[in-house]
């Protein structure tokens, strides 16, 4: 009997060291496995930092990378083959994990490795039908052998390293959610673009614009412009205007009709964005060009960024792009620097699907039933059974959303992700690699697809320039900023803008191109588009500094890059505190009053006036739109700060400043008051409100939202709205500035990160701290591999 | 050579066997040996294994906690819901321990049943 217990003891501890367990929604790892010295963590912790091998063997490739002390390859190949295998490699080599995880994320296939939490994420994603959109890529692909030889190269570069690890030499995230690396293909290079899509172009506010059109009715316009008096347009004002393409009339709005949508979607982080500029030799201190971009993402750990350099008999391009995806994105050559930021044209709309029955199997259109086309899902569930979703595809595309309790209507999204081009973004950029000028970037310019992005440009030889580049759909004034009738064909887009006549300019008179994510053009621009959720400030703050100084230099440009005055705050508080008595300034609120009174509207990390700013403003904000209290699942859009302002200072006693929770009928300003008093209870209640930094609380999470894999309370100025435009959770993914003079190129640039991908590695997160601070790195631009300065390795790539 | 030092012996090579060859499991095929070739009783056998492959265990992670290490064991503690790096080296060990300890209780079980018969 004693021994048939020591037995079972010991069983049912191999079972249980040898499994993993599911307790509630938390995945534990096969424990035994995990902790095992041979093949667990241990053997990621033993070998963090090993210097690899000098010497690798592959057929048909050879090459050196030279690891500068960043951990930046630099790669010396005599073709683009060799050159982007090796990128393959090395992308792998630092960033396999993630690279295989954001490509099951974009695919929809979280839940197999996460669990039941991830369904509705991958549900959403394959509802989407970004599979799809990368699939047709990848069709594409193989009909252009330029393309194709390129792609694949990299793609067998990253294969290349999973085949040449065993399991004990897999990333620790692989053995900590217990999946394995799955093989690369251009399929997966494509979904990973798709993602990045999705980020840029794949949320949007319809549904809110719609309900706050039926509830604001005649005063929408008013407060809803779509450029406001603050909007410095990326192109300027003025700027003549090819000749017409397209009617510009208004459309009938249907959008009464349409009625509310109970339905919570996924929308974005407000005020996300990005900055670019590139300022002409005669407003430099050396006389040279100086282009600077600051993209801002959500930051993440590992950084989706990698930084490298190519370098190829043909070109030496430097820069920074996605592990996943071949080429660089954003940097520089021997001749010439770009930078992007999104230009937030709306290439996603919704429409109404009404259904003949519970079925859902016909829906009307134009005054017939017409069937749908189901597409059965099955998602894939770890621990538990597996889901199947039915996607009903119609004329519009695939209907995301459906009024589950009635299914008498759902609403089906035309995304231009599920449209066929001939342009592809990977020919935009491995041309951008290796333009030389301006001729080159146009045409680089024009190969871009989506989502549309603004690529400011500088060159050696002095141009400057900048082009909205991406699809524009062809579109009637209004049309897309609601929700419309999906039962009429005519509702839909009318074609498409000739890309040589998207908006841009070249060596303007001002001295300087920019964009901060507002909008593209004035409203004189022949044809209609509208914009996502943009605001205007940073690129009016970004417009005025160019403007006022004369002589810039990289340092110059650095302050700029970390600036961190809000013009929000400085137009905002003169009004809130007008609307301060006297006696309340000297008493009460004594201390808040005298902090803001001399403070310079700068988010600076260790001052505690943006702190008060931002608790008044948020309440008095809330309090102005008390009216549109989310009911239910309904959700409305809100007017942006900047029209709230101009409606409190010019009509201070209409109707919307009227609080709902009280019986008398207030004004603007005294709701700035009674925000005041609720500040300074909040404040009495929170001894712990030390500075900007401490409440900002800002973080850098992992991809899996492990917090002892994140960096948290980091300690930065800035905020959105900004140009140093870093929140709680996303910023300045990547600061770059690129002086290109006639005898040398100068280039700086940080990201907060590290370029490996390893929990545990010293480039990790490195560069979080220095990043932080506003701390550059100097970019290594080397056109021929180094021997004199210091390096941290050299690996040969022979056949 | 006495039995017990016999034992130690090849428990100490168990142990550091299992520590190069990539198999989770291979502390429990190497204690089933131990229990399954070596005389002795239970009880010691147990405890002779058991010590043996935690302080080696202990000591190898150490070991890599000392050789650069330190940052992602810090990181798997905070997994882990800890911030001692030393608590994730215990747990570590005693899993060590433990699966070879159940090789070596079934090696000696299953001999005793055969020489039963």
């Amino acid at each position: 009997m004693r021994s048939i217990i020591l037995f079972a003891i010991c069983f049912v501890w191999l079972w249980f060291a040898g499994n993993s367990w599911t307790i509630g929604e938390t995945s534990i790892p096969p424990l035994g496995k995990f902790l095992s010295p041979s093949e667990g963590f241990w053997w990621n912790a033993l070998s963090v930092d090993d210097p690899l091998q000098d010497e690798l063997k592959f057929d048909g490739v050879e090459g050196e990378v030279v690891l500068d002390e960043r951990k930046v390859p630099h790669i010396f190949c005599s073709s683009d083959h060799d050159a982007y295998f090796i990128q393959g490699y090395m992308h792998a080599m630092h960033r396999l994990w993630q690279m295989d995880f954001s490509a099951l994320a974009a695919e929809g296939r979280i839940s197999e490795i996460i669990g039941p939490k991830a369904i509705e994420f991958d549900r959403n994603k394959r509802r989407k039908g970004l599979f799809l959109a990368a699939r047709m890529n990848v069709e594409h692909w193989q009909k252009d052998s330029f393309l194709l030889s390129r792609i694949q190269a990299y793609v067998n570069g990253v294969n290349a390293y999973i085949h040449s690890i065993s399991p004990k030499q897999w990333p620790v995230e692989y053995k900590l959610l217990n999946h394995r690396p799955e093989p690369w293909s251009l399929y997966r290079t494509a979904l990973f673009h798709k993602s990045m899509a999705e980020i840029l172009c794949g949320r949007d506010k319809d549904i809110e614009m719609t309900h706050s059109k039926i509830f604001f009715k005649h005063d929408f316009n008013f407060l809803f412009p779509e450029v406001d008096s603050l909007t410095d347009p990326v192109i300027p004002k003025g700027t003549p205007w090819p000749r017409a393409e397209f009617s510009k009339e208004e459309v009938l709005q249907d959008t009464l009709g349409i009625g509310f949508f109970p339905f919570t979607m996924e929308t974005g982080v407000s005020g996300l964005g990005s900055n670019n500029w590139a300022v002409h030799p005669s407003k430099t201190k050396n006389g040279h060009a100086i282009l600077c971009n600051d993209p801002h993402l959500s930051l993440t750990l590992p950084s989706i960024w990698y930084e490298q350099q190519i370098n190829t008999p043909e070109y030496s391009v430097y820069g920074v792009g996605f592990p996943g995806v071949p080429g660089i994105v954003i940097g520089f050559n021997e001749q010439i620097a770009w930078g992007v930021t999104n230009a937030g044209w709306d290439v996603l709309d919704w429409y109404k699907i009404e259904w003949q029955d519970a079925t859902m199997k016909k829906y009307k259109l134009d005054g017939q039933w017409v069937d749908t086309n189901v597409r059965l899902d099955t998602i894939l569930v770890r621990g538990r059974q597996a889901v199947v979703d039915s996607v009903r595809m119609t004329h519009w595309g695939p209907v995301v959303y459906t009024d589950t309790a009635h299914r008498k209507f759902g609403l089906a999204m035309h995304w231009i992700l599920h449209d066929a081009y001939e342009q592809q973004e990977f020919r935009a950029f491995l041309s951008l690699n290796r333009a030389k000028n301006y001729e080159d970037y146009r045409y680089a310019c024009t190969q871009f697809p989506y989502p549309a992005q603004n690529f400011a440009y500088a060159s050696r030889t002095g141009d400057i320039a900048l082009t909205v580049s991406g699809n524009m759909p062809l579109k009637k004034n209004q049309e897309g900023r609601f929700v419309r009738d999906g039962s009429d064909r005519n509702n839909g887009w009318h074609g498409w803008l000739d890309p040589m006549l998207n908006p841009a300019h070249k060596n303007p008179a001002r001295g300087f191109v920019s964009s901060a994510n507002q909008r593209s053009t004035d409203v004189d621009f022949p044809v209609y588009f509208n914009d996502g959720d943009f605001r205007s400030y940073r690129g009016a703050m970004v417009n005025t500094f160019l403007s006022k100084q004369k002589e810039w230099d990289v340092d110059a440009m650095k302050n700029l890059q970390y600036n961190s005055f809000s013009l929000k705050a400085a137009t905002c508080l003169p009004f809130l505190m007008s609307s301060i008595d006297s006696i309340k300034r000297a008493t009460s609120g004594k201390l808040v009053w005298e902090t803001l009174s001399q403070w310079n509207h700068h988010y600076d990390s260790a001052s505690v006036a943006p702190v008060y700013f931002e608790l008044w403003f948020d309440q008095f904000y809330r309090m102005v739109w008390d009216e549109l209290k989310t009911n239910g699942s309904i959700t409305y859009a809100l007017p942006n700060e900047w029209s709230t302002m101009e409606l409190a200072d010019s009509i201070p006693d209409h109707i919307y400043f009227d609080f709902q929770a009280t019986n008398v009928k207030e004004t603007s300003r005294q709701i700035a008051a009674m925000a005041f008093d609720s500040v300074l209870q909040y404040i009495e209640k929170h001894a712990d409100l030390k500075d900007w930094a401490h409440y900002k609380n800002a973080e850098i999470v992992h991809l899996t939202r492990i917090p002892a894999f994140g960096r948290y309370g980091i300690r930065t100025s800035g905020n959105e709205d900004i140009i140093n435009a870093h929140a709680k959770t996303f910023g300045p993914s990547w600061r770059m500035i690129v002086e290109l003079g006639k005898d040398s190129i100068v280039a700086y640039g940080i990201y907060p990160g590290g370029q490996s991908g390893a929990p545990g590695s010293s480039y990790y997160d490195h560069m979080v701290e220095p990043w932080s601070k506003g701390q550059y790195n100097r970019l290594h631009f080397w056109t021929s591999p180094p021997s004199s300065v210091p390096f941290m390795q050299k690996i040969f790539f022979k056949p | 050579m006495s039995t017990t030092t016999k034992f130690l012996s090849g428990a100490v090579l168990s142990a550091l066997l299992g520590l190069v060859i990539p198999y989770w499991f291979m502390p429990f095929i190497s204690g089933l040996c131990l229990g399954v070739f070596f005389n002795g009783t239970l009880g010691r056998k147990l405890i002779l294994t058991f010590a043996v492959h935690w302080l080696i265990c202990t000591v190898f992670c150490w070991f890599i906690h000392a050789q650069g290490g330190s940052d992602l064991i810090q990181r798997i503690a905070g997994v882990f819901g800890s911030q001692y790096p030393w608590l994730i080296i215990f747990i570590s060990s005693v899993f060590y321990g433990f699966t070879a300890s159940s090789g070596t209780i079934i090696g000696h079980v299953s001999v005793q049943w055969f020489t039963k018969k």
